[in-house]
C-alpha cells in the first residue's frame, strides 16, 4: 500500500516502521458540485459513510473523465482507497438513490471491477443496469 | 505545529492529533468556491471549472466509545 515505508526517509510520523497510522473520522454535511457545463451532483457524509448522489448516470461524466485510463484509474482508486482506510471511511456512488458502486477500507477486487479496471471498487451489476436503462 | 509540516498527509496528521487532543471539530463552509479540475487525467489536459456549496464538519472519531 502506498501509505506503508519500506525504504529510508519516511516522512516523520506519517508512517511508523510497517504499520499505516489511521486517523479514525466522522464526517457529517452536504455538498453541492456543479461543473460549467451545468452537471451536478450530491456530496452527503453521514458518520463513516460518504455518497456521491447523481441524478443519472450521464451526470457523473465530469466524475467520469477524471477516470480516464485505466493505469491512472486504478491507481487514483488505490490513493482513495488508501486514504479510507486511513480515515475508516467508506464511498459510494449512488445513481437517483440506488447505490451502484462502493468502495471501502475492506473492498477487494473483484472480477466485475477488474474488467472494467476498477481496481477494488465494488460494482452493483443490476442497480447499474437500470441506471443505465432509467436514461434510455 | 511540533514539526515541519511539508505535505498534504502530514498536514491532516498534524490537525488530527489537535482535534483529538481537544476532542474538537473542524467545519468547512463553502459558498460558489470555484476549483479547476483537470478535464480529464493527461498533462496538457484543459481545466474545468467545478462550484462547490454546502458545508461539511469533520470529527475525530472517539475511540473509547468502541
Amino acid at each position: 500500500m502506498e501509505d506503508q515505508w519500506y525504504g529510508q526517509d519516511p516522512s516523520p510520523g506519517y508512517v511508523r516502521g510497517l504499520i499505516t497510522v489511521t486517523m479514525p473520522v466522522d464526517v457529517f454535511g452536504e455538498l453541492s458540485v456543479t461543473a460549467e457545463d451545468g452537471e451536478h451532483f450530491i456530496v452527503e457524509a453521514q458518520g463513516n459513510a460518504i455518497a456521491i448522489n447523481l441524478p443519472s448516470l450521464w451526470s457523473g461524466r465530469s466524475l467520469a473523465r477524471q477516470a480516464y485510463g485505466r493505469s491512472k484509474r486504478q491507481a487514483a482508486i488505490r490513493k482513495i482507497q488508501a486514504q479510507l482506510q486511513r480515515t475508516e471511511l467508506t464511498l459510494r456512488v449512488q445513481v437517483a438513490g440506488q447505490s451502484v458502486a462502493h468502495l471501502s477500507p475492506q473492498s477487494k477486487v473483484t472480477l466485475l471491477s477488474r474488467l472494467f479496471g476498477l481496481g477494488a471498487v465494488e460494482l452493483k451489476p443490476l442497480a447499474l443496469l437500470r441506471a443505465v436503462f432509467r436514461h434510455s | 505545529m511540533t514539526k515541519d509540516v511539508m505535505t498534504w498527509p502530514e498536514l491532516a496528521e498534524e490537525l488530527y492529533d489537535k482535534l483529538t487532543g481537544r476532542n474538537a471539530e473542524i467545519s468547512y463552509e463553502f459558498h460558489d468556491l470555484e476549483i479547476f479540475v483537470p478535464a480529464h487525467h493527461s498533462e496538457d489536459a484543459p481545466l474545468a471549472r467545478w462550484k462547490i456549496n454546502g458545508m461539511v464538519k469533520i470529527r475525530a472519531r472517539d475511540m473509547s466509545e468502541g
